[in-house]
């Protein structure tokens, strides 16, 4: 797959090939950029082309005569509808020269000129019917008088009109930004409804300094997708993301609008919040529907357009600033929600938010995900580049994903940490987060099992499974009577909390898993099913369990200290030495990356 | 009112010369071929297959414009309506003074006479620029012609006379109106 755009074009006169050539297709491709993949002749190739375009007449030859084919132009566009590469845009013409062949072309017909009767107009028509097909944009390329029938190719959901002459190669290029359902090479998969997604999100982007909510369950890519929308919108400053999700109010206040000197105890120079950071570019607020009430109101100002005010901390002077603001959120209750402003809503432009679907309401682009991560992970443990076996990808496929692609990316690392020796994926590798993954193979379960399932096993969004995540959790404690700066000088001594809570429960793991024998009366430490206590892995190998050993005992400085105090880490990690003599490359890769336990 | 007119042809010649020969065959090539000359290292082959196979058809398709433009004040004026009913019911004398004057009414009212000469200055331009390019074709070889300037330049304002032609064609109205 070359990753160029494809585009259909259905059009009488470039449609149809003589003695292999076709003189108006090929000048019409040079000059838009389309490197021609019908098949039906040897094309010149484009340099840098913009798209690829099958050319399709929409017509066939009976009794000597050319009579137009709806049947078969319809068939001609499914076939690239449901295969991939998918038509990202659809090209139509409207007027069909029929009736009996002159030097090789049709004469025409009365009817072929009668713009009501136009067989462009029929086939747009039947492309809106049809329940896979009306899902392509549909733009009218046509040297007719556009005013003749611009209430119903407008009827029919074309997206534009083009004067095919004076289409050029740069024209073509907004053609395929505004409308056309295009992959992204960052936000990888290639889905029907990914791609309307993005379509919508570029279109959005265009606006500029508008607001944009997107919603969507957690771990469908609400960040990427407001990354994408910043690339999108040409807009020269930073992308500012801010996540305020179990942050304080007067934090987020802080966060937000930043605050002069003074303005609290420990605010002993002014700075500059996120929405002032990303002056010209974008502010991302995650998980918007968390933001406190308080604050709220404060938001009201900043979500005002025409206004785009803010305040900081301790200033009695607003500031205009010209940004784009995108505000994400998984809750999609906030109509409903009490502890939301409804006006604040309003000014979202909630109406409009675009939604990301959820994975399993994307199962394309499964395999596309997980072969970007894989890649991914691949490279960054040094392990071995892999095959993905049938029976893997059919269990990457058919799970329902209610983590989504978070989910996904999470099952794909610990697949390649586990194994990383292997060259061929297979669906025993794949530890699916729960007990209940067969239940909740899509398919294989009843309906209403599989909505328990999902919403019982569902990650709760606040659960730490990492030591980010408890980092970050324990950071977002609120801690009466501090001011932010405070709270932020803090985070050493509570990073340093956790890691030592880490310890302690290694400790308590390696005495409960102590082996009693006759020669040991105080019990023999074992460090292997200690770790598979500790991780709840019971397939960890014992090379592993000292990797995970030596991890946590190397949390920080302090850690080491802690170690080297207690007799019963301290012959842990070295009996974990002894098993793993080194850090070895790989693992020092991995801690950088994933500190996944 | 418009007539549902039974003379469709001047349309329909307007379409066949306007929409199926100038704009999706002859401009699409010409501004193919101007795309290439404008390249660093244009392609020989393709540019003179343009200017010796194509690039003619206008001396053939000038007088077809030329047509558009004597016969659209005649097929094209409400004066037709009077020849079929029920205008053609009328009394001799009535038809006789009413067409003239919804004649000269229209011929004013849709600035026909400024919309014909716009048509003819545009033909005019296009068969200067063609001579001129056509000379330049007659005094230069291939590998010189495909690099020359004035070539390109000529060709440039060429393609936009022929864009100004289509336009000024799309200008005249496409039903017989009365009003």
């Amino acid at each position: 797959m070359s990753g160029l755009p494809r585009i259909l074009v259905i059009d009488d006169l470039f449609g149809t090939s003589v003695h292999g050539e076709n003189r108006d297709r090929e000048a019409f491709c040079f000059r838009l950029g389309l490197q021609d993949v019908t098949g039906d002749l040897t094309p010149e190739s484009i340099q840098q082309p913009l798209a690829e375009a099958v050319f399709v007449s929409g017509q066939r030859i009976a009794n000597k005569a050319v009579e137009n084919d709806l049947d078969g132009a319809l068939d001609k566009a499914r076939k690239g509808a449901e295969s991939f590469p998918r038509w990202a845009l659809i090209l139509l013409d409207m007027h069909f020269k029929t009736g009996d062949l002159v030097d090789g072309v049709p004469k025409g017909r009365d009817s072929d000129f009668d713009p009501s009767r136009y067989f462009g107009l029929t086939i747009q028509r039947e492309l809106r019917r049809d329940p896979l097909l009306n899902k392509f944009p549909v733009v009218i390329l046509s040297s007719m008088n556009r005013s003749d029938i611009e209430q119903q190719f407008s009827d029919f959901g074309a997206s534009d009109f083009k004067d095919k002459s004076a289409l050029s190669r740069k024209d073509l290029a907004e053609l395929l930004d505004d409308y056309a359902l295009l992959e992204d090479d960052v936000f990888a998969g290639r889905s029907l409804p990914l791609q309307q997604c993005l379509l919508l999100a570029r279109r959005r982007a265009k606006f500029g300094n508008d607001n944009i909510v997107i919603l969507g369950e957690t771990g469908t890519g609400k960040e990427w997708l407001a990354a994408y929308v910043h690339r999108k919108s040409g807009r020269s400053g930073h992308y500012v993301p801010l996540f305020t999700q179990g942050v304080p109010e007067t934090l987020v206040e802080d966060r937000l609008f930043g605050h002069e000197k003074g303005a609290f105890a420990g605010a002993t120079q002014p700075a500059p919040g996120a929405a002032e950071t990303a002056v010209k570019g974008t502010l991302f607020i995650d998980e918007f529907g968390d933001i406190p009430i308080g604050v709220q109101a404060k938001l009201l100002r900043l979500l005002d357009k025409n206004i785009r005010e803010v305040q900081r901390l301790g200033s009695q002077q607003a500031k205009k600033l010209d940004l784009q603001v995108i505000m994400a959120s998984n809750r999609l209750d906030l109509f409903e929600a009490d502890d939301f402003r409804k006006d604040l809503l309003f000014r979202a432009k909630i109406g409009d938010a675009i939604t990301i679907p959820p994975l399993r309401e994307r199962r394309e682009d499964i395999p596309v995900l997980a072969e970007y991560f894989l890649r991914k992970f691949e490279y960054q443990f040094e392990a071995e580049k892999r095959t993905t076996s049938a029976d893997a990808m059919d269990l990457l496929t058919k799970y329902d994903w209610p983590g989504n692609v978070r989910e996904l990316e999470k099952v794909i690392e610990r697949a390649v940490f586990d194994y990383q020796g292997i060259r061929v994926l297979s669906a025993s590798h794949l530890k699916l987060t729960t007990e209940a993954s067969k239940g909740r193979l899509h398919g294989t379960a009843k309906s209403s099992d599989r909505a328990t399932l999902i919403q019982e096993k569902a990650p709760n969004k606040t659960e730490p499974t990492t030591l980010s995540d408890i980092t970050a959790l324990l950071s977002a404690f609120s801690v009466d009577k501090l001011g932010p700066a405070e709270v932020s000088g803090s985070l050493p001594k509570v990073e340093d909390a956790a890691a030592r809570l880490l310890l302690s429960l290694l400790k308590s793991a390696l005495n409960m898993t102590k082996r009693v024998t006759p020669d040991t009366p105080e019990g023999r430490l074992s460090i292997h099913p200690a770790i598979k206590l500790l991780t709840g892995d019971t397939h960890i190998s014992a090379s592993k369990s000292a990797d995970v050993i030596k991890r946590i005992t190397s949390l920080s400085p302090k850690t080491h200290e802690v170690v080297m105090a207690d007799p019963v880490l301290k012959d842990a990690l070295e009996v974990a030495l002894r098993l793993r003599p080194r850090m070895s490359k790989k693992r020092s890769a991995a801690d950088s990356g994933a500190r996944t336990i | 009112m418009t007539g549902d007119i039974s003379k469709k042809e001047w349309q329909t010649r307007r379409v066949t010369f306007n929409h199926g020969w100038l704009k999706n065959v002859y401009l699409n090539r010409l501004q193919e071929c101007e795309q290439r000359l404008a390249m660093r290292d244009p392609d020989l082959q393709r540019v003179m297959r343009f200017l010796r196979e194509d690039f003619h058809q206008w001396s053939d398709h000038r007088i077809e414009a030329m047509k558009l433009v004597e016969s659209f004040t005649v097929e094209m004026s409400p004066r037709n309506l009077f020849a079929t009913p029920p205008l053609s019911h009328l009394g001799m004398q009535t038809r006789a003074w009413l067409a003239d004057v919804i004649h000269a009414f229209w011929v004013q009212r849709h600035a026909v006479e400024s919309k014909l000469n716009r048509v003819l200055s545009a033909v005019e331009r296009v068969q200067t620029l063609y001579d001129t390019i056509d000379a330049l074709m007659g005094s230069r070889g291939p590998d010189e012609l495909v690099r020359d300037v004035e070539l390109r330049t000529k060709m440039k304002e060429y393609s936009g006379a022929c864009v100004d032609l289509t336009e000024s064609l799309s200008l005249l109205p496409k039903e017989i109106l009365i009003t």
